[in-house]
């Protein structure tokens, strides 16, 4: 029992816990009931969060070697916490409810308790609950690899299990690329530039669940272009980035009826991202934490085993 | 030593977050939104409809439901009304004719078929001059009435309290125009439609 509960525990850690089973086959249910508009306010917080988890602890130091081998495995720990405004939306009643209402009905990370609001002649409309959850957090494995004229490949891929065979294993997978800016900066320039400079983008693919007709429920893809830079102090290394970057999700499910299949596409307004971050290095390990200033913020912390080539 | 404590820390931080976030505890309160159709078969040689049907697969359907989502009974928080439709599923043969419906249809309950009302009949919808041909493609929503809806919001409740209830639907008109007659029949059928949410706490399905 302990193993398992320790397994549990770190599987819980390592995983996308928020869309382990029985969530992701709930979530059907809970945007059923919702149409158009009201299905994109309802998940529209989870959408930034996920985009700016899935964005974040791309990177944590911009030293890429001209050349030799450079590489490191990473897992990665990102959050959101949600702020209240998170938690509402204005919803409007639907399947010709009499007389059409909005009102401020739950979010997905909303409170979990349905909303109701009365209509003509006895009738009642009700809005899902959500999750209430404060925060969205995930982790994530990637490897980094390189350097071929400074450049670095990385990679991210995780299939999660969600310990029930009747939800689809959600999977993440990502490539991207990162060059130094650096090297091609005259030394007596660099000098008096202090900081290593590095230009990377990066594209991922998240998918989950499965919809009523046996495609994916949800498909996420995110692109991120950026400048980053850093500064190494023996141990220490502060790093920074700005980037610019687009996500959209495609959500497929069914509404009332088996014909009545609804596709979503929602796509995040928030495209530019300042991140600040630092990186303790010790030999071959490198712990970092980061905070990431956007539509929403969001933190990660990692932990790197590298093999980086002397300089 | 130092090391190991540098690489274990981000571990911890993880776990610590990590472990708030049992997803066993996500359930919330799920809003299943679900319709009862009726048709409704007319064959009238005169200006006066009075017809009805029986409407007894709310429980049926309410089981179906509570299955789906691993719920019982017990788990329900609600059941009520939303809306009510119609739509003309066969429309008269004869299509140079507008054909025009003026009535209400009523709703009553009887559990039993050999039994007495229980409740009702009260008027459900009130539709002063419906025509024909622009009621077969989409569906209508129907005015309510708010005694015919009492009745069904009863009935509904009697479900999540494990009853079976029985509706039955009678439609009634003494104004179709223009009139029909032996050479002229009316013959068309016709869909009522009664939506209906059941809100379900998954937290006790746990």
């Amino acid at each position: 029992m302990a193993s398992a509960a320790l397994l549990r525990r770190i599987g819980c850690a390592a995983l996308f816990l928020f869309l382990a089973s029985p969530v992701s086959a709930q979530l059907e249910d809970q945007l059923s009931s919702y149409t158009g508009r009201n299905a994109s306010g309802y998940l529209e917080p989870l959408v930034d969060a996920f985009a700016a988890d899935l964005n974040a602890g791309l990177y944590h130091s911009a030293h890429i070697s001209r050349g030799g081998l450079q590489a490191s495995i990473e897992i990665l720990f990102m959050s959101v916490f949600f702020t209240d405004e998170d938690r509402t939306f204005t919803a409007t009643t639907e399947g010709g409810f009499q007389p059409p209402q909005q009102t401020y009905a739950p979010t997905v990370v909303g409170a979990k308790k349905a909303v109701y609001v009365d209509g003509v002649a006895g009738t009642k409309f009700a809005f899902p609950g959500g999750f209430d959850l404060n925060s969205f957090s995930f982790a994530v494995p990637q490897l980094r690899v390189g350097s071929l004229y400074g450049t670095e490949a990385l990679i991210r891929f995780g299939l999660y299990y969600t310990g029930n065979a009747d939800v689809e294993t959600p999977m993440l997978y990502g490539f991207g690329l990162r060059h130094s800016v650096s090297q091609y900066i005259r030394q007596h320039v660099s000098d008096r530039f202090p900081v290593r400079l590095a230009v990377g983008a990066f594209w991922q693919r998240f998918s989950m669940g499965e919809n009523e007709r046996g495609d994916d429920l949800l498909v996420a893809d995110a692109l991120s272009v950026g400048l980053h830079m850093s500064k190494r102090f023996t141990r220490l290394e502060p790093y920074a980035g700005v980037s610019y970057e687009t996500f959209s999700t495609e959500v497929s499910y069914l509404g009332e009826s088996p014909d009545d299949e609804i596709n979503l596409t929602l796509e995040s307004e928030d495209h530019v991202r300042l991140t600040l971050g630092l990186s303790y290095n010790i030999a071959f390990v490198v712990a970092h934490g980061e905070y990431n200033i956007g539509g929403q913020n969001a933190f990660a912390l990692g932990l790197a085993l590298q093999h980086r080539p002397s300089e | 030593m130092r090391v190991a404590k540098i690489v274990m820390l981000p571990v911890v931080c993880m776990l610590i977050f990590a472990s708030g976030c049992v997803y066993d505890e996500l359930a919330s309160e799920v809003v299943v939104t679900e319709k009862v159709v009726v048709q409704f078969k007319e064959h009238r040689v005169s200006p006066d409809i009075n017809s009805a049907v029986v409407c007894d697969r709310f429980r049926q359907r309410l089981l179906g439901i509570l299955d789906d989502h691993g719920a019982t009974l017990d788990d329900i928080v609600s059941i009520t009304m939303v809306s009510g439709q119609y739509k003309v599923a066969k429309p008269a043969k004869d299509k140079s004719i507008d054909w025009t419906v003026a009535g209400d249809v009523t709703v009553a309950r009887q559990d039993d078929p050999s039994g007495p009302v229980t409740e009702g009949p009260e008027t459900f919808v009130n539709f002063t001059t419906q025509p024909l041909q622009p009621a077969k493609s989409t569906p209508i929503y129907a005015d309510l009435n708010s005694a015919g809806v009492t009745v069904i919001n009863n009935a509904l409740e009697d479900l999540r309290n494990g009853g079976d209830p029985r509706l039955v639907l009678n439609m009634g008109s003494d104004n179709i125009t223009p009139a029909p007659s032996p050479s002229n029949p009316l013959d068309f059928s016709w869909l009522a439609m009664v939506t209906f949410q059941v809100v379900i706490d998954m937290d006790k399905t746990e």
